[in-house]
């Protein structure tokens, strides 16, 4: 006893430097064509966390996302996801060391940028486990394996700090193709990562009530392009590989407090450095992407927050090609990319309504719609129980609209209603 | 007793005097005195109950500093449980008028959000607190007039003056969410005993009571319970402070913005 004793009382430091926590959760969603018949989409898993402090100036994280997939809703590349696919993947491993001015972070980690709720653009970094169809940032972000320094002048002071950022294996997002859509015609291999290496460059300053951040970034599109790799035709199989092409990017980021509401903006440039003739759909596929939302509080429970959306191609010609086959891979990746027109105008609302006590639903609801040259709208409304401060459950729904040339609307068959269980530790 | 009779009204007469001697204005400054620690640690529990809602708890722990001008504070808090806002904190930055700043870093999210202004006035994590109840009360911001001294409301054995405290800029009752305070402040610590928060009819309509103080300095102290009321649905919150560390410094960069969420 004496002993046991001891030993907790040598070990006490070491545990008081150690948390974790995690989540656990299962959902399962149906096709609103087919509801709750054989095309039903089953996800769960499990992510942990762990922190290790043993000193002030040390850190070492880890974070690890288990999860399985059973789906016919969406191919994935080599993976029968009908039968049903487990994954284990590291969101962070990383090496924490500090002091004022300066921090420096290696490992796996993971990274959010951009001021905005909802849309992104200047999210250089990040990817997305898309397949996951679930709504919680922290299951759909994924990490890479990159290596940052971070100095903030004046001990820490400076309302200025610069970041640097190399990338050794760049994170991706999920392909999204319909299984039903592309069902025995296409053939999806797996992804070609590592190609290249990234490096950024962020300069941000925290003013009273506001913040900009400008980021220079050099790397990779994190949404593949899908390039052919074989053809047979009888019977018709396409076999396409994703591939991660250059691209740099100058992004801008702006949050201002105006007392009564608050404005984020981001603005990104992307200049592709490599266009693939026989993939990409257009001759020159830069891009200036756009959002400025405005962001309020109605009480202890409501929050409303506009976006204002718009992406442009300055050099708008689409790629010309003879081949059919080719023209079909031009156009998945059209929509893939979000590249089917010059100018895409839009606007995304959210609006939550969050209750402060316990064994009340929390409501959730957001509207992305495209509606300038193109009709495409995305709903996603969201109701949680909350059971318990751990437990939660919820019904959500993924609806996609418009005509089948638009990146959302192509997606329409895979509309979907979920429900979930989670409990957070 | 003919000559007692015509004593009496000097007596009553003396007592008036006696009472009169003290102004709110001079009383305020001694509790703003009296409640200006340096800088402080503790851990903390809010425990939110009462009306039809059910029991939470949410465990914390809390950093206070006072800024180089010797009246406006820097808080932190982080937040230990439950595990749906572990790591999450918090930063007050105060400053004159309406120009406090409130920076929230949400690890789900592992975003730093700016919070409107007006958001001051809303409930601090789900209580009956709202974030300006949580800061100190700058007395530069209002207008102080004496209304009694009598017994503490909660210290029978102790006198507070009872004070009537109304904003001058009527504006900022936009930003903390009441529209003039009643305090009793105490006649032996000069801290506060109770508020009551009154709204723009006069009516009040939630209650402070602080209690169990601990002196940290001399002439300084520190309420380790704190209890809101709310008297228009009888809901309460309950904030405890334990291990409170005062001799310890703190760090100005533990307030900087700038290192906002950098241990996640």
């Amino acid at each position: 006893m004496t002993k046991l004793a001891l030993l907790l009382l040598l070990l006490s430091p070491t545990l008081h430097a150690f948390e974790w926590g995690g989540k656990m959760w299962g959902n399962s969603l149906s096709k609103t064509s087919h509801l709750f018949q054989e095309e039903t989409q089953h996800n769960g898993g499990a992510r942990i966390f762990a922190k290790y402090k043993p000193h002030e100036s040390w850190q070492f994280s880890l974070e690890t996302l288990g999860y399985a997939i059973q789906t016919p809703l969406l191919i994935m590349p080599n993976k029968d996801l009908k039968r049903g696919e487990t994954f284990l993947e590291f969101n962070q491993l990383s090496l924490l060391y500090k002091t004022e001015s300066f921090r420096l972070k290696a490992g796996r980690q993971i990274t959010s940028w951009g001021k905005s709720d909802g849309l992104n653009p200047t999210d250089f970094l990040s990817g997305k486990r898309n397949l996951l169809l679930v709504t919680d940032d922290a299951l759909t972000r994924r990490g890479h394996t990159s290596a940052s320094l971070e100095w903030t002048p004046s001990s820490g002071a400076s309302p200025w700090s610069f970041e640097f950022w190399y990338v050794h294996e760049h994170a991706y997002s999920d392909v999204l193709l319909n299984s039903g859509l592309t069902k025995n015609v296409i053939t999806l291999r797996d992804q070609e990562l590592f190609q290249e290496q990234e490096y950024a460059f962020k300069l941000n300053y925290l003013g009273e009530g506001f913040d900009f951040d400008y980021i220079f970034y050099r790397g990779v599109n994190k949404t593949p392009l899908l390039t052919e790799q074989s053809r047979n035709l009888l019977p018709l199989n396409i076999t396409l590989k994703p591939i991660h092409v250059r691209q740099e990017s100058h992004g801008l980021n702006l949050a201002k407090d105006f007392e009564t509401f608050i404005v984020r903006t981001e603005l990104a440039y992307h200049r592709r450095l490599d266009t693939i003739a026989n993939a990409d759909a257009i001759t020159n596929p830069d891009r200036l992407d756009a959002v400025v939302g405005f962001e309020k509080s109605v009480g202890d429970n409501h929050r409303f927050n506009l976006q204002a959306v718009a992406h442009h191609y300055p050099d708008y010609q689409r790629s010309p090609s003879n081949d059919q086959i080719t023209r079909s891979v031009q156009n998945i990746n059209l929509l893939l990319q979000a590249q089917h027109q010059e100018t895409r105008l839009g606007s995304l609302i959210v609006y939550q309504y969050e209750p402060l006590e316990l064994n009340q639903f929390k409501f959730k609801f957001s509207w992305l719609n495209y509606f300038h040259y193109e009709s495409a709208q995305l709903f996603t409304p969201q109701f949680d129980y909350l059971w318990t401060e751990n437990f939660h459950l919820s019904v959500y729904a993924l609806i996609f609209e418009g005509s089948s040339n638009t990146p959302l609307g192509v997606l329409k068959d895979l509309s979907s209603i979920g429900f979930g269980a989670s409990f957070v530790f | 007793m003919f000559l007692f009779l015509l004593l009496l009204p000097s007596f009553i007469f003396i007592d008036e005097s006696i009472a009169q001697k003290w102004t709110a204005k001079d009383v305020m400054a001694k509790n703003e005195k009296a409640r200006q620690t340096l800088s402080l640690k503790a851990e903390g529990k809010i425990i939110i109950d009462g009306g039809t809602r059910k029991r939470q708890e949410k465990t914390f722990t809390w950093w206070r500093q006072i800024q180089k001008d010797q009246i406006h504070f820097n808080t932190l808090t982080i937040f230990h449980t439950p595990a749906t806002v572990k790591n999450q904190a918090i930063l007050f930055l105060e400053s004159s008028g309406e120009k406090n700043e409130i920076l929230m870093w949400l690890p789900t999210f592992k975003k730093t959000r700016i919070i409107e202004s007006s958001q001051q006035n809303s409930s601090f994590m789900a209580s009956d607190f709202t974030f300006s109840d949580i800061t100190a009360l700058q007395n530069e911001d209002y207008t102080f007039k004496e209304e009694s001294l009598e017994t503490c409301p909660n210290l029978a054995q102790v006198k507070c003056y009872k004070i009537n405290s109304a904003l001058k800029n009527p504006q900022s009752a936009q930003r903390l969410g009441y529209h003039k305070l009643i305090l009793w402040i105490r006649q032996d610590n000069s801290m506060t005993d109770r508020v009551h928060y009154l709204d723009q009819n006069n009516k009040i309509f939630k209650q402070l009571d602080t209690t169990q103080p601990v002196a940290i300095n001399p002439g300084k102290f520190f309420f380790t319970k704190l209890e809101m009321k709310n008297l228009t649905n009888s809901q309460f919150t309950i904030l405890e402070f334990a291990n409170v560390d005062w001799k310890t410094a703190i760090p100005e960069a533990r307030f900087y913005k700038q290192k906002l969420g950098k241990d996640d």
